[in-house]
């Protein structure tokens, strides 16, 4: 049996880093220059105290993940080890602040406050220190993954909630993901460093297929930890002198133990946003679409606030089929509807399709459009005029003898084979309904 | 060397104007320093230009509260754009992007900066001779060390080149030098005064504080120093009036606790010193209480294991990639490894190993048993401060001693912290005083009172300093 | 002897120190003798409690305002080697 577990570690979406004043935005600036003698560990610089909004956000976290918050003081340890992206040569790490959640049937086991490293470059050895202290949670779960299938399934879960709730820094980036992985009669190794939810389910496949091949081998699987390689698509060992470091947690002398107010718990459980599994259950009752299409919509936040959308304008009936068709074309390309700019293209686009302002294979062609370039814009089709598409039959009616013979000798299939051509030639800006009327009445003529 | 206050009343009303002040400490300096290397980094155009500033200010009837006072600031406080080197290799040539809170308020309130002052490498030590710039001199006698680690605050304000100097305790290294010069130095309660700006030594133990030649120059310094800071998160809410209360001790109402264990092993002189003080407060009326202190030695073993962990802790900074000593080399571990090995000193090496040792996984208990031998102290001090309101015991267990006789024997050098350390587990102030002289060398007293009574330990040494005699022979 | 020759040779590493052979002979005495004398802490009548540290501040959080440093160039300026605004250290390949 295989057993999967995860540390799930979220950017927190806050304007200040975690024990600086400096902003968060590193993707948005030169590097180094989100930096301060905090977050860089100048000598004598101590941290000025812990970021509310964290504190909020983590505990926003914890409550939609059925956690019970810890009420005692909570310490702020440091973890030694020497890295060129991690400033002081420590990582600031709290103790759990949530224990003893669960979401899709998968128990979460705690949750802590961490500081983000900055970025060292290891092929081109530089480092940037902007992403230095930038808040983090820690998400650790129980291995209560049996599949890749449920693993899959537990994360788009999870990155549901976080959107819902709207606490992470950068939605493009997402999360990053340790995963554990153990089949029966092997050690848990663990994968660190995998970037996406289609990354895991790789890195998982990967991994499991490596134990069972190694099993059938006769080897023994030890317990280590892996590297996921994105590009080449493999997990890779890490030498023994990394794996063997000793953390040396220390409590931090600098940061008194903090306490996590009840009336604050109580104030933010009374603040909760809808969560999907509760969107899922409205969408099924107000809407009367299926449990699975429900699930379908709000487990992508910005598709579910679509067909909500939609609904509304184009009829349930409309926004479903619509949906469940986008859905299809971002899981095709890995995406999620945040990650598409200018989202509000989509619902131009089917206010232009369901009033029948452009037709069916234009809309297909421009919903791979509006996907995958960021300045397409959809317009209405210069439709044709009944004389106009007339011509144009005429011209196909007169190169192709045989099928207009196939369709006098009852051939119905010829029809279809010439408003093909007809569509074809005019590149979808003939009506197919009104072609094939034109092109009856001409054949018959 | 006249008091500090009848300087500042000939600033204040004209007499001398700051600038011509600056001039007199810069001739002492030009003559003492060769001698007694107090200073890393003196910063004189700096302190000139600074001293014309202030010149105007007090021809307006401003300048307060220091009015063109002379500072010297030990060196491992930063100030943004002046070198500061903690005394290391490794930070040679380090410039801080910004300044540390009490330089700040100095700064604000118009004390002039001469320079950054010599100090043992990352303030590991108590004789001023673990120093990359090389060892202070005794401003007393030459041939013999000022203490540690703010040895040039001790020096520098016992010479009379500066009037005040921040210094920085953690087990001693204010109160030792200041006791060894023959100068006053505070240790405060720990939080008091912020720690932002001041390199780690051990992040739980570390406190500013002022030297000066008397208790006027203690009060006057930390009026303006302390104070909640919101970028050290340690730092405590807490507002106190030190030249308020300077003249107010009240011998009638103190009760000072005394315990003979506190001499135990104490060098004859120092007895003598300290007996003789005692006799002083109780003749004025104070009442000498025996006070119990069965765990006072339990400090000793306790400072140095939670100290060596911190330490450690707090030097994995230095890596040669940030700032600070670097060796090139071909892989990332060697450039750590190495920028480290030539960067620091014997001393601040062996803490290193030590503490990375007890911080180790497998030597938790090492850390435990720290933090148990920390909490006996402090108990001991809630008890004995329920029956007393200060204690009084020697600064250093010895006199000074000659430069070079212990620096190659680490277990005798730590020894001279014994009776300092304890305030810093506690986390509660200590005052070290001049009380004595053997000679030419002098012998300091040291008061401890509960949290936030510094005021009070200023006090009682201004009614010594005025009213008593200084033991000598 | 609370540490050994190896023991002392792996805390260096851990603790990214570089020591010559020279400096290991003459640290390796010291540190024994001042455990053995820190371990007579073990003796003493300890209470029964872990004091961290002594500070009375509170855990007051910080209101989330993002305030730039104002002289991140200084800090770069600070790099011992860097490449344009990067730190430069030896690439992990």
């Amino acid at each position: 049996m295989v057993r999967i577990g995860f540390e799930i570690h979220v950017q927190l979406k806050t304007k200040s880093k975690l024990f600086c004043t400096c902003p968060t935005n590193f993707l948005d600036v030169e590097p180094n220059t989100n930096v301060c003698p905090v977050c860089t560990a100048q000598p004598g610089s101590k941290p000025n105290g812990i970021n509310e909004e964290v504190i909020r956000k983590a505990v926003l976290v914890a409550l939609a993940l059925n956690c019970k918050i810890r009420t005692e003081p909570i310490r702020f340890m440091r973890k030694h080890y020497f890295y060129p992206d991690l400033p002081s040569n420590y990582q600031r790490t709290s103790e759990p602040f949530a224990v003893d959640g669960e979401l899709a049937g998968v128990r979460i086991r705690e949750i802590h406050i961490e500081e983000d490293p900055g970025r060292y470059e290891l092929r081109d050895g530089t480092v940037d220190y902007n992403r230095s202290g930038v808040p983090l949670i820690e998400i650790v779960t129980e291995p209560d993954m049996t599949s890749v299938e449920e693993a899959r399934d537990f994360l788009k879960h999870l990155r549901a909630v976080l959107d819902y709730l709207d606490v992470i820094l950068y939605p493009q980036i997402g999360f990053r993901v340790d995963a554990n992985v153990s089949i029966e009669g092997g050690e848990r190794v663990e994968v660190k460093n995998i970037n996406s939810i289609h990354g895991v389910v790789r890195a998982l496949k990967y991994e499991i297929a490596r134990h069972k091949r190694m099993l059938a081998m006769g080897k023994k699987i030890t317990r280590e930890t892996r590297h996921w390689d994105e590009v080449r698509g493999v997990t890779v060992s890490l030498r023994e002198k990394e794996t063997a470091e000793d953390y040396r947690y220390m409590p931090d002398p600098d940061i008194p133990p903090y306490h996590i107010d009840p009336a604050l718990v109580e104030q933010l459980r009374a603040q909760m946003p809808e969560l999907p599994h509760q969107k899922k259950d409205r969408l099924v009752s107000e809407y009367g679409i299926d449990e699975s299409a429900a699930w379908t919509f709000v487990l992508d936040k910005g598709l579910g606030d679509l067909f909500e959308s939609l609904a509304d304008r184009v009829g349930v009936k409309n926004a479903t089929a619509f949906c469940l068709n986008l859905r299809g074309e971002l899981n095709y390309r890995n995406k999620y509807l945040s990650d598409i700019q200018k989202p509000e293209r989509l619902e131009s686009l089917a206010d232009l399709y369901f009033s029948g302002k452009i037709t069916k294979p234009v809309y297909v062609d421009y919903l791979r459009k509006v996907l995958d370039d960021p300045t397409f814009v959809p317009k209405a089709q210069e439709l044709l005029s009944e004389d106009e598409i007339r011509a144009i039959a005429r011209e196909i009616i007169a190169a192709n003898p045989d099928a207009v013979a196939d369709y006098r000798n009852g051939e119905k299939k010829a029809l279809n084979f010439l408003v093909g051509q007809i569509v074809a030639k005019t590149k979808g800006k003939a009506d197919p309904k009104k072609a094939i009327q034109i092109l009856r009445g001409e054949l018959n003529r | 060397m006249p008091m500090l206050e009848e300087t500042l009343e000939k600033i204040r009303n004209g007499e001398v104007l700051p600038s011509e002040h600056l001039e007199e400490k810069i001739a002492i300096f030009e003559e003492r320093e060769p001698e007694l290397n107090a200073f890393i980094t003196p910063t004189l155009d700096q302190a000139r230009e600074q001293a014309k500033n202030i010149d105007s200010l007090v021809r307006q009837e401003k300048g307060e509260a220091f009015y063109g006072l002379v500072w010297g600031i030990k060196d491992n406080f930063a100030i943004k754009g002046v070198r500061m080197t903690c005394a290391s290799k490794m930070l040679e040539n380090y410039v801080p992007p910004y300044t540390a809170t009490p330089v700040e308020r100095i700064f604000e309130n118009n004390g002039v900066i001469l320079g950054k002052l010599n100090m043992d490498e990352f303030a590991c030590g108590s004789s001023g001779e673990t120093s990359y710039f090389g060892p202070t001199r005794n401003a007393r006698n030459p041939e013999y060390v000022p203490g540690g680690s703010s040895s040039g605050a001790g020096a520098a304000v016992a010479a009379g080149i500066v009037d005040l100097a921040l210094g920085s305790d953690t087990g001693g290294s204010i109160r030792n030098p200041a006791s060894f010069n023959g100068v006053v130095g505070l240790k405060p309660t720990y939080g008091l005064v912020s720690r932002y700006g001041l390199a780690d030594l051990a992040m739980s133990l570390d406190v500013p504080g002022p030297l000066a030649s008397d208790a006027y120059g203690i009060a006057l310094a930390m009026d303006v120093i302390h104070g909640y800071d919101p970028r050290d998160r340690v730092s405590a809410k807490v507002q106190l009036s030190f030249l308020g209360s300077l003249d107010k001790f009240d011998p009638g109402s103190v009760r000072i606790g005394f315990s003979d264990k506190l001499l135990d092993g104490a060098e004859a002189p120092v007895v003598k010193t300290i007996q003789h003080v005692l006799k002083f407060y109780e003749s004025k009326g104070v009442e000498v209480v025996e006070v119990d202190l069965p765990d006072i030695w339990t400090a000793f073993p306790a400072y140095y294991l939670v100290m060596y962990p911190e330490f450690a802790s707090a030097m994995q900074k230095f890596d040669g990639i940030k700032y600070g000593h670097r060796t090139d080399a071909q892989t990332l571990y060697d450039v750590v490894a190495k920028s480290r090995d030539e960067g620091f000193g014997k001393e601040i090496k062996r803490r290193i190993i030590m503490g990375t040792f007890i911080s180790m996984a497998k030597n938790a208990e090492w850390y435990r048993l720290a933090l148990r031998a920390r909490a006996t102290i402090v108990r001991m001090f809630k008890k004995a401060f329920e029956q007393v309101d200060m204690i009084l015991s020697p600064t250093v267990p010895t006199l000074p001693f000659k430069l070079g006789e212990r620096i190659n024997d680490p277990v005798k050098m730590y020894m001279a912290d014994a009776l300092t350390v304890p305030a810093n587990l506690a986390g509660i102030p200590a005052i070290s005083f001049p009380a004595g002289w053997y000679g030419d060398l002098p012998i300091g007293a040291q008061l401890m009172g509960p949290r936030y009574s510094d005021p009070l330990l200023v006090s009682a040494v201004r009614f010594f300093e005025k009213e008593g005699k200084q033991w000598s022979e | 002897m609370v540490i050994s020759r190896e023991d002392l040779e792996h805390i260096a590493k851990v603790a990214r120190i570089a020591l010559t052979e020279d400096e290991i002979n003459e640290l390796l005495p010291q540190f024994n003798e001042i455990l053995e004398l820190l371990a007579r802490a073990r003796e003493l009548p300890l209470v029964d409690e872990e004091l961290l540290s002594t500070t009375d501040a509170e855990d007051e959080f910080r209101e989330d305002a993002a305030i730039p440093f104002s002289d991140p160039d200084a800090i770069v300026a600070q790099f011992p080697k860097k490449r344009g605004r990067y730190a430069e250290v030896p690439p992990n390949l």
